[in-house]
């Protein structure tokens, strides 16, 4: 996979599923947290110690995020 | 079947010797040679019903029928774009014009209006009818577009089209800027497709120049002005120029 910000957005080029993912803000901080928090108490509490989320918010977002680009969330990422 | 392209004004040192000639007089066997007198990249010979192609520069052969001559001509274009891509040169299925210091493509499928809008605003130039040839620079300079490398023709835009009943322009997101290059760049679709390009067995080699093309797409991305621009046949220069300034 091939990573690139851009328009304010990160590019994920998968080509093993042959899928271009476009990550906003939140989807690419969580992409990052994933990249070395295996967990998704690890990673909220990641989350809430970098962003000014509540819990909630946070626990809501990264599930979110995982359903939608579960694919993705398990590789680390590269620039 | 090369009539409507020209591949003389690279720009880089190009590795084919390739016109119209080769296709036309000779029957028995082509071989295109380097510009540097160096062993041939290519080599093209007739066989009682069909072509055989060896590009012995990436260990690739195929064969083709004899009678199939379009899919003769976008093989060949195949190989050519998979050469200029480590030159940091794509080409776009996309009508090219130049406006004083401003370039710009219009890309599209047969019958989007991609001439129709050329001949509409009426440029200095028309750069290309039914290629656009980029070349990527450095980071800080502008990408060119060829195919004349004596006109400096920094590229200001690129645009889809559709035909309508008004003259505007809608700004395109990423999802829809990446769509509109990769369906109109021969190079992402053969490689992608092996359907197509039987002859490359090597998976690697498809997943190696697919992101190097990425790669090269992304520079694109960065550096330019993108819109879909609808018009109809009241179009002329001044409506583009004044359009594209108040948008970019």
């Amino acid at each position: 996979m091939i990573s690139k910000k851009i328009d304010d957005k990160l590019v994920i080029l998968d080509l093993e599923r042959e899928k271009i993912y476009f990550l906003n803000k939140t989807a690419e901080a969580v992409w990052h947290i994933f990249s070395t928090k295996k967990t998704i108490t690890q990673a909220v509490k990641e989350l809430l110690k970098k962003y000014k989320v509540s819990k909630p918010t946070a626990i809501k977002d990264i599930e979110t995020i995982i359903d939608k680009y579960q694919n993705i969330l398990f590789f680390s990422s590269r620039k | 079947m090369l009539k409507n392209y020209t591949f003389i004004n690279f720009p880089y040192p190009f590795i084919f010797r390739c016109n119209h000639h080769y296709f036309t007089k000779i029957s028995s066997e082509w071989k295109i040679e380097a510009l540097d007198n160096t062993n041939p990249q290519l080599y093209i010979s007739l066989e009682k019903d069909s072509f055989i192609f060896e590009f012995p520069q990436y260990s690739l052969a195929f064969t083709v029928n004899r009678t199939d001559s379009s899919r003769i001509f976008l093989l060949f274009r195949f190989l050519i774009e998979l050469d200029a891509l480590s030159h940091k040169v794509v080409l776009f299925h996309a009508s090219a014009i130049n406006i004083k210091q401003n370039s710009f493509i219009f890309l599209g499928n047969c019958g989007d209006g991609k001439t129709t809008v050329s001949k509409l605003i009426q440029p200095n130039k028309i750069l290309g009818d039914d290629i656009a040839i980029l070349k990527i620079n450095s980071s800080k300079k502008p990408i060119n577009v060829y195919p004349d490398p004596y006109l400096d023709c920094p590229l200001s835009g690129i645009f889809s089209l559709s035909k309508t009943s008004d003259n505007s322009l809608q700004k395109l997101d990423l999802p829809e800027k990446i769509h509109l290059l990769l369906e109109n760049n021969l190079l992402f679709l053969y490689l992608n497709n092996p359907v197509k390009t039987p002859f490359i067995t090597d998976i690697f080699f498809r997943k190696k120049k697919t992101i190097q093309l990425f790669k090269t797409l992304y520079s694109i991305l960065d550096k330019t002005f993108f819109a879909n621009l609808s018009f109809n046949l009241n179009l002329d220069k001044n409506t583009f120029l004044s359009l594209f300034n108040n948008e970019k």
